[in-house]
């Protein structure tokens, strides 16, 4: 090799260096440039995406008025309206001079949520038990504490709130209450003999925001499930929540999984914060990150598996679910680093896309856009 | 009097990373039309094949445009740089 082709690859070599050196600066940079806004809770960043989904309900109650032979209801639809709900409670919550106007956005979200056909797929599971219709029973039916927590919500803001389902709510409130209190491991079955421990988040959640809206005092409960989950639903090795387990012997039925921890740390902020903040850092030990972007590993060291309904898909060994949902925590601990990395993942991915005063995520749809809505506004829930 | 000179052309490396920005913004401005339009998924949960093929198609170009092209551009403004730098001592 002549001196002049050495110092030619030499040229080269360095270019790319500094190629890639002002890619590692200048991409993470263009594609954070939303997240300190969004940490510090910019009011136009977050009414930009309220405004998507406050359109996607008038959208959807249009579609409902018309005869179409194809419904958007089941599973999605409850979480969408749950999380838009949720969302939207947070930046009321947040910024109180949105209140009078975004209540009653929360209530038409909330009362969606509660509908039969939006839970037909956890009747069906419990051979036609409904679950507002049983709330004697001691089936768990713990997939109905996501419309419990919306609705949960949307009576601490909306002093409009219809009686009738209020009447309905306090019942499966204490119901909830009761199954938990007899549960000997802290759980209650979502499905006939399957205890989700997200699931169970969910219904401490709506039990603790129902004690916010009414005044009703559930601490000795939510105290119990506290001490559960610590003792029983979190791994000791990777402290991630366990996905699945047997309700009556806590032994467990799945792996233990950043996509249930993840939207189990943002339930378990509305019951308990020292809780919540202990699943976040188990969040925080399992980012992987490259080029100053990140995203939460699915499992913990020495496991693997595909991705399911929970996860979504699971590429590289991240997951959607657990890297979207961590946001919530993220921000709400003040992890804010954290929080800037993986945001940046969001962005990539996610394609924003602003129509005039209103701001989507195109991949999500509106499940994506309903869950992220909530996820980067999650703070002012956070129980005391 | 004209910053380029008369009879200038782009090198053909500038003009292909020009055309993958350029069509990753075409590609973003049509994915966000289709799905505002039809969606990802039907109200029932079928998907919508086409939407969702241009969904991939503006991911890929967005890790080109985020990751390839600042790379590449820098390297070859570099080698560029040096080149003429190397001609004018010589």
């Amino acid at each position: 090799m002549t001196g002049v082709t050495r110092a030619r690859w030499a040229i080269r070599l360095v270019a790319v260096a500094l190629g890639l050196l002002v890619t590692r600066v200048a991409t993470p940079w263009v594609a954070g440039r939303w997240a300190g806004r969004w940490l510090d809770g910019d009011a136009a960043m977050q009414l930009a995406l309220a405004e998507e989904l406050i359109a996607f309900e008038a959208d959807d109650d249009a579609a409902r008025a018309t005869p179409a032979t194809e419904r958007f209801a089941g599973e999605w639809a409850l979480v969408t309206h749950q999380m838009t709900a949720l969302g939207l409670a947070q930046i009321a919550l947040a910024h109180p001079e949105q209140r009078a106007r975004l209540a009653p956005e929360v209530t038409r979200a909330a009362l969606k949520s509660w509908r039969a056909e939006m839970r037909g797929f956890g009747t069906r599971a419990w051979g036609g038990e409904d679950a507002l219709a049983s709330t004697g029973s001691t089936h768990g039916h713990a997939y109905f504490a996501y419309p419990a927590l919306a609705v949960g919500v949307a009576r601490w803001l909306d002093p409009a709130f219809p009686a009738a389902t209020a009447r309905e709510h306090d019942a499966v409130i204490a119901a909830y209450e009761r199954r938990l209190l007899a549960s000997p491991t802290g759980l209650i079955e979502t499905y006939p003999g399957e205890s989700y421990p997200t699931d169970c988040a969910a219904v401490a959640a709506a039990i603790a925001v129902h004690g916010r809206a009414t005044g009703a005092d559930h601490s000795a409960v939510l105290a119990r499930w506290a001490r559960h989950v610590v003792d029983t639903q979190l791994d000791t090795q990777t402290g991630f929540v366990v996905q699945r387990m047997g309700w009556l012997d806590a032994k467990a039925h799945d792996a233990p999984r950043g996509s249930g921890t993840a939207l189990g740390a943002y339930f378990a902020g509305f019951a308990d914060r020292a809780v919540a903040r202990k699943m976040t850092e188990a969040l925080v030990a399992h980012e992987s990150s490259f080029f100053g972007f990140a995203a939460i590993d699915e499992y913990g060291r020495g496991r693997r598996g595909a991705g399911d309904v929970d996860s979504g898909p699971v590429v590289l060994g991240v997951s959607v679910t657990a890297t979207g949902c961590a946001l919530g925590p993220l921000r709400a601990h003040g992890f804010r680093a954290d929080f800037e990395r993986v945001y940046r993942t969001t962005q990539l991915f996610g394609v924003p896309w602003r129509d005039s005063d209103r701001v989507r995520f195109v991949t999500g749809g509106p499940i994506g856009n309903a869950m992220l809505l909530a996820m980067l506004t999650s703070g002012p829930e956070l129980a005391p | 009097m004209s910053l380029v000179p008369s009879g200038w052309r782009p090198p053909r490396s500038v003009v292909t990373l020009g055309v993958i920005v350029l069509l990753d913004l075409v590609v973003d401005a049509l994915f966000a039309h289709a799905t505002r339009t039809a969606g990802l998924l039907s109200p029932g949960g079928k998907p919508h094949v086409g939407v969702l093929a241009l969904g991939v198609a503006a991911i890929v170009l967005r890790l080109a445009v985020g990751f390839v092209v600042p790379t590449v551009a820098v390297a070859l403004g570099v080698v560029r740089l040096a080149e003429r730098f190397g001609t004018r001592r010589r």
